[in-house]
């Protein structure tokens, strides 16, 4: 047993060196970031390559990515510390708000017309079901098997579990039979290709995206409801970063995107756009309103 | 069972199914003499039936239960049989498909319970994290002390399984918390209860708080672990918030197939969560481990129905070390079985399929024994009932052939039964070259006998003469009665004729013989009988009757109580010859006497070529007398000049006459006897009558016998000489038959042979006399002679006889001597073929 004490304590002793004595600006190295597993890991990492390397060239840093489990892990970590810069869904930025994270929203993706939806302005959460069954609206869906995203998804979670309150009149929870996790969008749409669900929420981005990479042909889902417009995901940094590295941050994000040129092809964006805390005013109170 | 009895039933069938059969066939067919043979058959199977009566009818009860016991036998045998094989095949079908159905079960069972222990073993070591963090905690002695904060978040840092650390202290205040959250009245509830239990109680373990009611919070379960200090109290409370999302991360590519889940149970069953291939489902329902011993060791596997549906499952548990956690590993029996379902379904299909032919088989089969043993029950009943009714009509019909064929009176054929017989045998006798003679036989006054003493004694005189005709003739010859007082008698191959006379006179003597005590009367009667020879009165059956029938009339006309022949010239003599020798030369000059031809015919192309007058003697009393009853007297008393001169004119008359009527007449050659060739004026005598009636020499032709020419040889050479030189041919009689020496036939002037009739009638049967015949006609036509054959009596002897070579033939068969009339008619024909 003290041999096992003594270990845990040496490796704790090796990270963190500074943190919870500091008060001050933070400058750390390497630089942690996380994302919110919205797509599998692998193909989050081969997109956002670019970003990455461009990131380290700009900060002078390495950039150390944390492969988050869930969107909670990501807003835990930044409530922690252990994150500094993330890219949140809009409701897991007011999750995070919420539980009084210091952290700064200062960029998202700028909108593109995408292949099925109108994406230019934000995204919207989706209901589909697969066109060769007979689900062809919210009330055959009665009692069927449901995919969500992730508890602190916006598109895969809030938003449906709002607005079927709204349509139905009854929880989500009730008004399906079963409801499961995916744990990412992807997933939850090859839990619907393959069959292990009857309908699924996702984000629209990611169907389009899906389409475009011929994951998914564009008459095998039929669209049964659609949401309001969603901002795009934020990126954000923990407050107590210190000044001249945020602003390197936002330089990167918002001013020097060149390099990021095959990040934005793959993900057909235009770009970045400043954001502030504003952009979410009406998730966060949305999100208050579902967790008073 | 019962051998005996069956040999016994089997005898009798075969003998009565071979009876109809045997007995049918020589009926129709006309050969009475296998009817006796057919009696006998006949009378063989009631003989053995009616000996052993009880016999036959148990033997046939015997068979037919043998029929019936061996068709249910059968049956029960064939259903039995099918039935252990179909029983075998399905029984091995099905073990062998339970046998692939264990071992799916056991492999995916083992497939799960590894899924489940590495499970359990990740989670026991994400716990054993946990643990690590609770040893961190205190710090220099005190919880949440110093050090105590820095150490956990960095240890939260490298673990992504917890999402949050807190801490509490013996006074259930919350020293730290790794983020800023309000922790759950629960879960503070929670803590107290496990700072106030000592660590032996609640176990070396930790506990699992409620999960927060966010929906947001649905992934987070904070587990609870105890912190203690080296005394073994509790002195604080480590609250780790494990996040779902990394189990899910975890365990989202464990492939169970879509009824695959992986469950995250407490201790008492309630689900903490289930991971399957939707992904990861909050609080499902509960699962029952009641039934699952508290501190198990290793997986543990079930088939039941856990979720409360139909479908069953194969669930894996296993208890997690020292927490209150149990991972199940489930998956539908139906899934696992699916492959196998399919492929079990298809040969259980099969096997009914198979079956269901089989048995639609065996009841086809079974059906048709069935039918066929009632078919063959209906079979031997109707055979036995066809049987007996062929028995009768066989009866009938020969009772009615009895009937119809025998005179009921005596016993005899009747006439429909001669005929058919008569025919018969002279079908034979045509092969046989025999003699047959049929006789018809009328008893003398018979009538004025049935008028006077009544049908009674006629029947019974019949009856009695029926027997001693009967007793008269051999076995193989044919007796019937026509009808009335008429019988016939068909005698069969008699080597001569003239023993057709010695039987006609035994009969007539028989006949006559009285008949004592005929229901008191004693008679006699005659019989009259008329004899017709085959084949020279008659080729067919019709002709014997008509010429025996008209010879009777003829015995009849003669005073009765004698037979007749039809041909008169085998009557014999009777006592009126003794009138002839005074009678004869008023009657060569009254002209009783008259001429009968016989044609002679040419073989080669059957016209006439001359003519033989034969002279008759139309008795005013006797009827017509035959040369051979007067011709012999003619020549002792000398007379027979005067009937040769007689004859030698009317052959000349005949000659004008027929020439007068415009007729191409043949010469006719006459018989000159010995005596008539020594007398010196028979050249002169013939050389007037020629110029007399101006007829050319050659139209006259005289036969001489050897006799003849034997007394005085160079007389009769002077005779024929001078006659040769008037032109007519002289031919030689009977050849054959005497002491003819060649050498000197060769000087007379002879030009034609006859063959005599005896030769002739034996062409067939010896072939001495066939060779004979042949050497004769070879010889002859060596000395330029003509032959001529006399007697031809069958086609057969003509066709000999020109095989030979014979020039000429003459007899029966082509025509008997007939009177002028006939003999006019047949020279104006020309012709007489014998076909």
């Amino acid at each position: 047993m003290s041999k096992l004490l003594s270990g845990t304590l040496l490796v704790a002793a090796l990270f963190l060196p500074n943190l919870a004595y500091s008060t001050d600006c933070e400058d750390p190295r390497p630089l942690r970031f996380a994302q919110v597993p919205q797509k599998k890991a692998d193909l989050l990492a081969s997109q956002f390559q670019p970003l990455y390397q461009h990131l380290e060239r700009v900060l002078g840093r390495r950039i150390e990515v944390i492969q988050a489990p869930s969107y909670s892990a990501v807003v835990e970590g930044l409530l922690l510390g252990n994150i500094d810069l993330a890219d949140l869904g809009p409701a897991a930025y007011a999750m995070a708000k919420k539980r009084r994270a210091n952290i700064v929203v200062f960029a998202s993706f700028a909108g593109q017309q995408g292949v099925v939806f109108d994406t230019a302005r934000g995204y919207h959460s989706v209901l589909v079901t697969r066109a060769d069954k007979a689900f062809v609206t919210i009330d055959k869906l009665r009692g069927a098997t449901v995919s969500l995203t992730d508890p602190a998804s916006t598109s895969g979670a809030l938003f449906p579990r709002r607005e079927i309150a709204r349509i139905t009149g009854m929880p989500l929870e009730r008004y399906f039979r079963r409801v499961s996790y995916a744990g990412s969008h992807d997933r939850a749409i090859e839990a619907l290709q393959r069959g292990a669900v009857d309908a699924a929420f996702v984000s629209s981005t990611r169907i389009d995206e899906m389409i475009r990479s011929g994951q998914l042909r564009r008459d095998e889902l039929r669209i049964l409801w659609q949401s309001s417009l969603i901002p795009f995901d934020p990126f954000l940094y923990r407050g107590t970063l210190c000044k001249p590295l945020a602003d390197k941050i936002r330089h990167a994000f918002l001013v020097d995107t060149e390099p990021l040129r095959p990040l934005f092809e793959a993900l057909r964006r235009p770009g970045f756009n400043a954001v502030d805390d504003d952009t979410y005013r009406a998730i966060r109170d949305i999100y208050t309103e579902m967790n008073p | 069972m019962r051998p005996a009895a069956l040999a016994v039933d089997e005898a009798a069938a075969a003998s009565i199914e071979a009876a109809p059969d045997s007995d049918a066939f020589p009926e129709r067919s006309g050969h009475p003499a296998s009817a006796p043979q057919t009696m006998l058959t006949f009378s063989a199977a009631p003989v053995t039936g009616s000996a052993k009566p009880g016999v036959r009818e148990r033997a046939a009860a015997a068979v037919s239960l043998i029929y019936r016991a061996g068709w249910r036998m059968l049956t029960a045998g064939m259903v039995l049989v099918t039935g252990l094989l179909l029983v075998m095949a399905w029984g091995v079908a099905l073990n062998r498909m339970e046998a692939e159905s264990r071992l799916l079960i056991e492999a995916a069972t083992r497939q799960q319970e590894s899924i489940a222990l590495v499970i359990a073993e990740n989670i026991a070591q994400v716990l054993d994290r946990a643990r690590l963090m609770t040893l961190a905690a205190p710090d220099g002695g005190a919880i949440g002390r110093g050090e105590t904060a820095r150490k956990l978040a960095s240890m939260l840092a490298v673990d992504s399984a917890f999402l949050r650390v807190g801490l509490y202290d013996q006074q259930r205040q919350r020293v730290f918390s790794s983020s800023v959250t309000e922790d759950s009245e629960d879960l503070k509830l929670l803590v107290g209860e496990m700072l106030s239990t000592p660590a032996a109680l609640s176990g070396q373990g930790g506990r699992i708080a409620p999960r927060a009611s966010d929906q947001e919070m649905a992934w987070q379960v904070p587990l609870l672990f105890p912190v203690t200090n080296g005394r073994g109290d509790v002195d604080g409370v480590l609250v780790a918030v494990l996040d779902l999302g990394y189990l899910l991360g975890l365990y989202r590519n464990i492939d169970l197939g879509s009824t695959g889940a992986v469950h995250v149970l407490r201790g008492d069953g309630s689900a903490l969560a289930e991971m399957g291939r939707a992904g990861l489902v909050v609080g499902p329902p509960p699962l029952d481990l009641g039934w699952l011993p508290s501190n198990n060791q290793g997986a543990v596997s079930r088939i039941d129905r856990p979720f409360g549906t139909n479908e069953r499952h194969v669930t894996s548990y296993h208890a997690i070390e020292r927490f209150p956690l149990v991972i199940a590993v489930s998956r539908e029996l139906g899934e696992i079985e699916a492959d196998r379902i399919i492929a079990h379904s298809w040969i259980r299909r099969l096997l009914i399929g198979v079956s269901i032919v089989i048995a639609l088989s065996v009841f086809w089969v079974a059906g048709n024994l069935r039918r066929q043993d009632q078919l063959l029950r209906s079979l031997r009943q109707a055979n036995a009932g066809n049987r007996q009714l062929i028995d009768e009509l066989e009866s009938e019909k020969k009772r009615a052939f009895q009937l119809a064929s025998h005179d009921p009176l005596c016993g005899l054929h009747n006439r429909r039964m001669f005929l058919e017989l008569a025919a018969s045998h002279l079908a034979r006798a045509k092969r046989s070259h025999k003699h047959y003679a049929l006789m018809y036989l009328d008893l003398d006054r018979f009538k004025g006998i049935n008028d006077t003493l009544g049908h009674h004694v006629g029947d019974l005189l019949l009856a009695t003469i029926s027997a001693r005709l009967r007793a008269s003739v051999r076995e193989s010859d044919v007796l019937a009665r026509l009808g009335g007082d008429e019988f016939a008698v068909l005698l069969t191959g008699l080597d001569r004729i003239e023993d057709a006379a010695e039987v006609a006179d035994k009969l007539v003597r028989v006949v006559g013989e009285p008949c004592h005590d005929l229901d008191g009367h004693d008679l006699q009667v005659g019989a009259s009988i008329g004899i017709a020879i085959f084949p020279r009165d008659g080729q067919d059956v019709d002709m014997l009757c008509r010429h025996a029938d008209a010879a009777m009339y003829e015995s009849k006309r003669g005073g009765r109580g004698r037979f007749t022949f039809y041909d008169a010239a085998l009557n014999p003599a009777g006592e009126w010859q003794f009138g002839v020798e005074q009678r004869l030369p008023r009657a060569i000059a009254d002209s009783e006497l008259i001429l009968h031809f016989q044609p002679k015919v040419r073989i080669a192309d059957f016209r006439i070529t001359g003519l033989e007058a034969l002279v008759r003697w139309q008795h005013p009393e006797h009827g017509l007398i035959y040369p051979k009853d007067f011709i012999e007297i003619a020549e002792n008393t000398g007379q027979i000049v005067a009937l040769g001169k007689w004859v030698a004119e009317a052959c000349c008359r005949q000659l004008v006459a027929w020439r007068d009527e415009g007729l191409a007449a043949p010469p006719i050659a006459f018989n000159v006897s010995a005596r008539q060739l020594l007398d010196d004026h028979l050249p002169a005598y013939i050389a007037n009558l020629l110029q007399k009636y101006d007829l050319d020499g050659a139209m006259l032709e005289i036969e001489i016998t050897e006799t003849a020419l034997v007394d005085s040889i160079e007389r009769a050479v002077g005779a024929l000489a001078a006659l040769e030189a008037l032109g007519l041919r002289i031919a030689l009689d009977d050849f054959g038959n005497g002491f003819s020496n060649l050498s000197y036939i060769r000087s007379l002037p002879i030009s034609t042979l006859k063959i005599d009739r005896s030769f002739v009638n034996d062409l067939r049967n010896s072939p001495d006399d066939a060779v004979i015949v042949d050497s004769i006609i070879s010889l002859a036509h060596n000395l330029k002679m003509r032959v001529v054959a006399e007697g031809v009596e069958s086609l057969d002897q003509i066709v000999h006889l020109k095989t030979a070579g014979c020039d000429e033939i003459q007899g029966y068969f082509l025509s008997r001597p007939v009177p002028e009339p006939l003999m006019r008619e047949l020279i104006g024909v020309g012709t007489l073929s014998p076909l």
